[in-house]
């Protein structure tokens, strides 16, 4: 039996303490042996929880976590991080120890009990923003979609606060996104979604002839993220973030797939496709909406990516590429920035003489060589 | 979610214990990366569906000593008590799902941190976040936690899942969660709904139990009645075994809501297979969960709604021959169904041979609760 190496443990030298940088609660002082016989046999949490306890807030239920043993020290880990900001409770008796051990409980041992919290203005931040699309500095005044892609998962509430697009006085644009308490955000909740406000940019539309455009041609803009914009730890940014850009005429012209080129690798290797646009293209788009099928009509796996400012599409296969004839797949929903389709106009329905209502599927053939 | 079978209907199916087979089973730690399903099997066998491994884990948590149901079961918010075991707020307590022991009358609930992170009413708990805690309830009323450092277990890996990266546009979540949709044991053999990397993705597979061999893999289409359209690429949410006049069926259902049959002998390998759509419970909802029971001699099947409530339907009249659904329709259509009074249902489990636990939202105060329902009463 473990508890049975237990000597007459002097309570005046444990020490309950919490370290906010490994999120551990210790315990201290105690007597080396205990620990010792711990280590091969820790018993069960429902059983630990009698000895040795965190507690969130005023909740009597213990908080679910490891228990460790090693040289003079026990440990808890909990389950989840302790969340920063809140209280909790850690309680030691060890009282309760001597008599889950079988020994007579000591004198003078009531439980040690700790309060800790962890500061979150004292914890460093670990998450920026990695990358706003469009990547290029020159936008048209019709952009409809702005993507900002941070490098860990973020708090997805109340992201409205935190992001605005100013002018070139430093003034926010009123009404620049769709409403967006919330944010429109990808499932991993690293690339938030900003909608221009449709209803401005739509010819034909009583907010686009009413307030015009949020962006207007030959002036400069600011998109800015707060440092305070919280991940999903609650912690702010590292540092805050912002990307100046100017804005030219609207851009009412789709996307061309018959000007694209199409640099065909050769067969016997894993060479890129590289497929090069007669425009920039919504990032997200362009990167998901692009499939390779071959002959059979079966699509090929292999490791996509958007580059030079989103006017270029890059596929590497993941097996070898094969001699034979090859189509590009090009999703009906593929928008360039401004939303515009390679067979519809983002606001065709409500132009005057707008005819091509619906978009379809572009199919671009070619063929790898030997 | 263990089912039982309909007592009456299902005479070819054999809920009997596995062979004395350890194959493949060893102790160890279980290494999930996310608790997506949860079914009880024969003789205290818990499978766990991980849709982000693709990967089924059956479970010898040695629970098996019978508990017969003495008193009704009702424990009070349920989320605020995880909440102080996962030391956080009940807002963000997210119950992924619940299966009940039918052995020792335990439930199990798979729970994660994650419900802050709906951003659309359209999303389930698995399109927000990956469950990676077991807890178990006892009938006692006690929570406590299943700790898989350490279980006797065995696994089975699912061939050719979903894609990784691949988006549910419109609810802006993740296909890969719903590898496994849904996990059903019956007659020997697990059920397992969900999304394939194929063309037509929603599949059922079909495995023996004990683990052995690769097993079936069948793609499923449906005529959806409030879409107007055939359908391959949604995923069964929810299922039972059926029988109709001695054939085995499975009695399907899906996202806004049809309800289908699928007869079991054409779930063949790589075989594609068209249901027949039986019933429209109307459109805009989920239906989250199904359970069967008997009462006052009648057998019943019950379709937790997310809209709609808990959906009652005979069994008679689900195995009445029916005029398959092939038109679009406008509300609810074919098989008659009485809805119940009861709201914010999220799970249902059968809980002994007279009662389904229920874990349900009250609609006043929006407390979660989980307590019985008397069948033998409704």
């Amino acid at each position: 039996m473990w508890l049975g190496t237990l000597a007459a443990q002097p309570a005046s030298r444990v020490n309950l303490s919490f370290d906010a940088a490994t999120h551990t609660v210790f315990i201290n002082g105690l007597d080396g042996t205990l620990p010792g016989a711990l280590a091969e046999h820790i018993p069960e949490p429902a059983t630990m929880n009698k000895v040795f306890a965190v507690y969130f807030e005023d909740s009597l239920i213990p908080i679910l976590g490891d228990y460790t043993a090693e040289g003079a020290t026990l440990r808890f880990r909990p389950r989840f991080p302790f969340m920063p900001g809140r209280t909790h409770r850690a309680v030691f008796d060890l009282a309760a120890l001597f008599t889950l051990a079988g020994r007579n409980t000591p004198v003078d041992t009531s439980p040690l009990r700790l309060t800790f919290r962890i500061d979150p203005a004292a914890l460093s931040p670990r998450t920026r923003v990695t990358q706003v699309f469009p990547s290029a500095e020159v936008v048209p005044a019709n952009l409809l979609r702005i993507y900002v892609h941070f490098s860990r998962p973020m708090t997805r509430h109340g992201i409205a606060r935190h992001v605005r697009l100013l002018d070139q006085n430093g003034q926010p644009v009123e009404a620049a996104f769709l409403e967006m308490e919330d944010g429109l955000w990808d499932p991993d909740g690293q690339r938030l979604t900003l909608f221009l406000h449709p209803g401005r940019i739509k010819r034909g539309l009583a907010l686009h002839e009413g307030m015009g455009s949020p962006l207007r041609p030959g002036f400069r803009y600011r998109l800015v993220v707060a440092r305070e914009t919280e991940d999903e730890d609650g912690l702010p940014l590292i540092e805050g973030f912002s990307k100046e850009f100017s804005v030219t005429a609207e851009d009412r012209t789709s996307p061309d797939v018959h000007k694209w080129m199409v640099t065909e690798p050769r067969a016997g290797g894993r060479q890129p496709l590289i497929v090069k646009a007669d425009k920039a293209l919504d990032a997200a788009l362009f990167a998901r909406l692009l499939h390779v099928e071959n002959a059979a009509g079966q699509p090929l796996a292999g490791d996509t990516s958007v580059e030079s400012q989103e006017t270029c599409w890059r596929f590497v296969p993941r097996d070898i590429w094969r001699s034979g004839n090859y189509v590009l797949r090009i999703g009906a929903r593929l928008e360039d920035p401004a939303g515009n389709r390679p067979t519809r106009l983002f606001d065709e329905l409500a132009a005057p003489g707008g005819r091509r209502a619906q978009a379809h599927e572009v199919i671009l053939r070619f063929t790898i060589g030997r | 979610m263990y089912r039982f079978g309909l007592t009456v209907l299902i005479s070819t199916l054999v809920f009997a214990a596995p062979p004395a087979s350890d194959r493949g089973v060893v102790t160890g730690p279980i290494k999930a990366k996310s608790y997506t399903k949860l079914a009880f099997g024969p003789d205290g066998i818990l499978f766990v569906g991980d849709s982000m491994s693709a990967r089924i884990y059956a479970l010898d948590l040695d629970d098996r000593k019978p508990f017969e149901i003495v008193k009704a079961l009702e424990i009070g918010d349920v989320e605020g008590k995880i909440a102080a075991m996962l030391g956080a707020d009940a807002r963000d307590v997210l119950i992924h799902d619940m299966a009940v022991n039918p052995v020792s009358k335990n439930a199990y609930l798979t729970v994660s941190r994650g419900r802050r992170g709906f951003v659309s009413p359209w999303q389930l708990p698995n399109d927000v976040a990956s469950a990676g805690v077991l807890l178990r309830v006892t009938p006692a009323g006690a929570i406590e936690e299943v700790r898989l450092d350490n279980v006797k277990h065995s696994t089975l890996d699912i061939s050719n899942p979903v894609n990784e990266k691949a988006e549910v546009d419109w609810k802006k979540s993740k296909q890969r969660v719903d590898a496994i949709s849904d996990i059903v044991y019956a007659g020997g053999k697990l059920y397992v709904a969900g999304l394939s990397n194929e063309e037509f993705s929603s599949t059922m597979r079909v495995y023996p139990f004990p683990f052995q061999g690769a097993g079936s893999a069948t793609s499923l289409e449906i005529y959806h009645g409030s879409h107007g359209k055939y359908e391959t690429d949604s995923p069964v949410r929810a299922f039972l075994p059926f029988n109709i006049q001695g054939k085995p069926y499975l009695l399907a259902s899906y996202l806004c809501t049809p309800l289908v049959l699928f007869p079991m002998e054409e779930l063949k390998d790589k075989a594609h297979v068209k249901g027949t759509t039986i019933a429209e419970l109307g459109s805009g909802s989920y239906p989250l969960d199904m359970v069967s029971f008997r009462s006052k001699g009648e057998d019943f099947v019950m379709v937790v709604n997310s809209a709609r409530g808990l959906l009652l339907f005979k069994a008679q009249d689900l195995a009445k021959p029916q005029t398959p659904i092939t038109t679009q329709i406008e509300g609810t259509a074919g098989v008659p169904f009485t809805p119940l009074r009861n709201a914010g249902v999220l799970q249902a489990e059968n809980y002994g041979d007279h009662d389904l636990l229920l874990l349900a939202r009250n609609s006043l105060n929006g407390e979660l609760v989980l307590r019985t329902m008397h069948t033998e009463r409704q």
